[in-house]
């Protein structure tokens, strides 16, 4: 899709979010991210933890040979845990040099002993990381490795060991998640216009929250807002559907990084905001369709390093993936709809909510039809020769050269009439 | 003093700036002009029934003014709401429905015959469909304005 169709003889280019499908997705992504008080929080944290676990009399002092942001954080695409709207999972990776008799769980045992008294909320030991818990909804899962001899960088194995199952059962999975971050992050550059009409919606978005929550969303005045590609915000809001979509359904669920690497093969610039979401949508569920027609589970792996399957865990079996394929289909479908004109707000709000969470929804509507108002009462507004309403993204594309087809200014007017009730 | 644009003149600057708006009927001073608008989701028909008064007439923005109707969807009142069912609108008829869109003050200077459609009108039809669109989605109307309790097209408010 492109604004053409509102806007014709306007560069889309000019601002990606003149579309109001847009600027409604990059509001629903905006509030299901982590905000920007905690991620200018998170690269402290993980410093504080690595510098931690690494104290003098820490079981691993000395040890450790590498830590650095795994998953989500690594491509800046963390939105908050499934099924809540304030809790954030990062990911660390903690590469040592353990002693060569180290077991699966030996590892993971010396990291619990060497984070457990700090001082967080609370420190749990799960099968496969350590996750210190933060007051304000943060978490932060240290994954322990060691790196793979004679591969290349950063090729690890990661040790899994659920607490009370038999060694037998403990094993070593390989990955590359350093290679995989820097194979996604090269393909999905930050496009300046869409990054900075993106930014401009943040920084909106974080002053209007500052004073309704200030533990989560403080922020020092310069603290810098997270650039993000258009990649990247339309993989958040497949991680979104995909959260809200596996809420009632038992067993595992589709995994982020196979979205993250779907994501990235994707990755084409200059298409639009919810151009971007239905094509990742698509490219999983054709991948999808395809392993199904000929009755094979879906097998994505790290570019980087072939070993690393990120689909290890599911799907678990065919129907899980083809409800999974079907669900995605429709959100392009839904999505094609309300594109083309076909669907009053309200109701594609009622659809939206059930894909993206009912309170981020209502949420970003009434953000928008706020701003909608505010830009109207200030004519700082236009219109597309189609009778379109734009709304600009950030104030120095409304003092730009924008070439909206239809030159009629915008007046001031007073809505009357009456008022039956 | 300029006196009232011509029924010509406004066809004139209504195709240079609305091509998607056409003239559906035509007699001497009176035009009527349908086609979509689409301020934000939905697509919207609109039409807009206009005759021109003449340069000896009384000019008066109520009796004079441009009436406007939503033609499909067919507008969704809200029985209750303290905007009114259909916030910001002239009954002209029985049907709960048979409204035309308010957006101007006639105490003002907002609207007058001098002005053309195409640039008060259609924007500001525009202005009313994203509000109402908002409206409907949150119940919030965020376009502003003021409520008569009792108004007619061709007369004061009672």
């Amino acid at each position: 899709m492109n604004d053409l169709s509102r806007f014709p003889g306007m560069l889309r280019r000019v601002d990606p979010l003149a579309n109001p499908l847009d600027a409604l997705l990059a509001d629903i992504a905006i509030h299901v991210q982590l905000p920007p008080g905690l991620h200018a929080k998170s690269g402290g944290r993980y410093e504080a933890i690595h510098a931690y676990a690494n104290r003098p009399d820490s079981p691993l002092e000395g040890m450790i040979v590498q830590f650095y942001a795994q998953g989500s954080m690594a491509i800046d695409a963390t939105n908050s845990t499934r099924g809540t709207d304030n809790e954030y999972d990062l990911d660390a990776v903690l590469e040592a040099a353990w002693p060569p008799s180290t077991t699966p769980n030996g590892a993971l045992h010396l990291l619990w002993l060497a984070l457990k008294d700090y001082p967080c909320k609370r420190v749990i030991r799960q099968s496969r990381c350590v996750t210190i818990q933060y007051a304000d909804g943060m978490h932060v899962d240290v994954t322990p490795s060691r790196r793979i001899p004679g591969t290349k960088d950063f090729a690890s194995a990661i040790f899994h060991a659920k607490p009370g199952t038999p060694n037998s059962s403990h094993r070593e999975v390989a990955m590359n998640a350093f290679a995989f971050a820097s194979w996604f992050n090269a393909r999905t550059p930050d496009e300046e216009w869409f990054a900075a009409a993106y930014m401009q919606r943040m920084a909106e978005d974080t002053q209007l929250m500052v004073t309704a929550d200030s533990v989560i969303h403080d922020l020092p005045d310069q603290t810098p807002l997270p650039r993000k590609s258009v990649t990247t915000v339309a993989l958040q809001l497949n991680k979104r559907f995909r959260d809200i979509w596996s809420l009632d359904k038992p067993g595992r669920y589709p995994p982020s990084v196979m979205l993250s690497c779907h994501a990235g093969h994707a990755a084409k610039s200059g298409l639009s905001l919810s151009e971007t979401v239905v094509r990742q949508a698509l490219w999983t569920a054709r991948a999808i369709d395809e392993a199904a027609a000929s009755g094979r589970l879906v097998d994505v792996r790290n570019p980087e390093m072939r070993e690393d399957s990120f689909t290890d865990r599911w799907p678990e079996n065919q129907a899980q993936q083809r409800s999974f394929s079907a669900a995605l289909h429709a959100l392009a479908d839904g999505l094609e709809a309300i594109r083309r004109g076909a669907v009053e707000l309200e109701d594609a709000q009622d659809w939206l909510r059930e894909r993206f969470g009912p309170q981020v929804v209502s949420r970003s509507i009434q953000t928008m039809n706020e701003r909608n108002g505010r830009t109207v009462a200030a004519r700082g507004h236009g219109y597309g020769r189609g009778g379109s309403l734009y709304v600009p993204a950030a104030p120095a594309i409304i003092t730009g050269a924008v070439p909206l087809a239809s030159n009629v200014p915008a007046r001031a007017h007073t809505n009357m009439g009456e008022r039956r009730r | 003093m300029i006196g009232p644009m011509a029924i010509e003149r406004q066809i004139e600057s209504m195709a240079e700036a609305w091509p998607a708006l056409r003239v559906v009927y035509r007699s001497g001073p009176l035009a009527v002009w349908q086609g979509p608008l689409r301020p934000l989701f939905r697509k919207f028909t609109v039409r807009i029934v206009y005759r021109a008064p003449f340069v000896i007439e009384l000019l008066d923005p109520r009796r004079n003014q441009p009436r406007v109707s939503v033609v499909d969807p067919l507008l969704r009142p809200r029985p209750g709401d303290p905007e009114g069912q259909l916030p910001h609108v002239y009954y002209v008829g029985d049907g709960l429905l048979d409204v035309v869109l308010c957006m101007f003050d006639p105490e003002t200077d907002e609207w007058s015959p001098e002005m053309p459609l195409a640039e008060t009108t259609v924007p500001w039809t525009v202005d009313w469909l994203a509000s109402y669109e908002g409206w409907r989605a949150t119940g919030k109307w965020t376009g502003g304005g003021r409520h008569l309790d009792r108004l007619t097209l061709g007369g004061a408010a009672a």
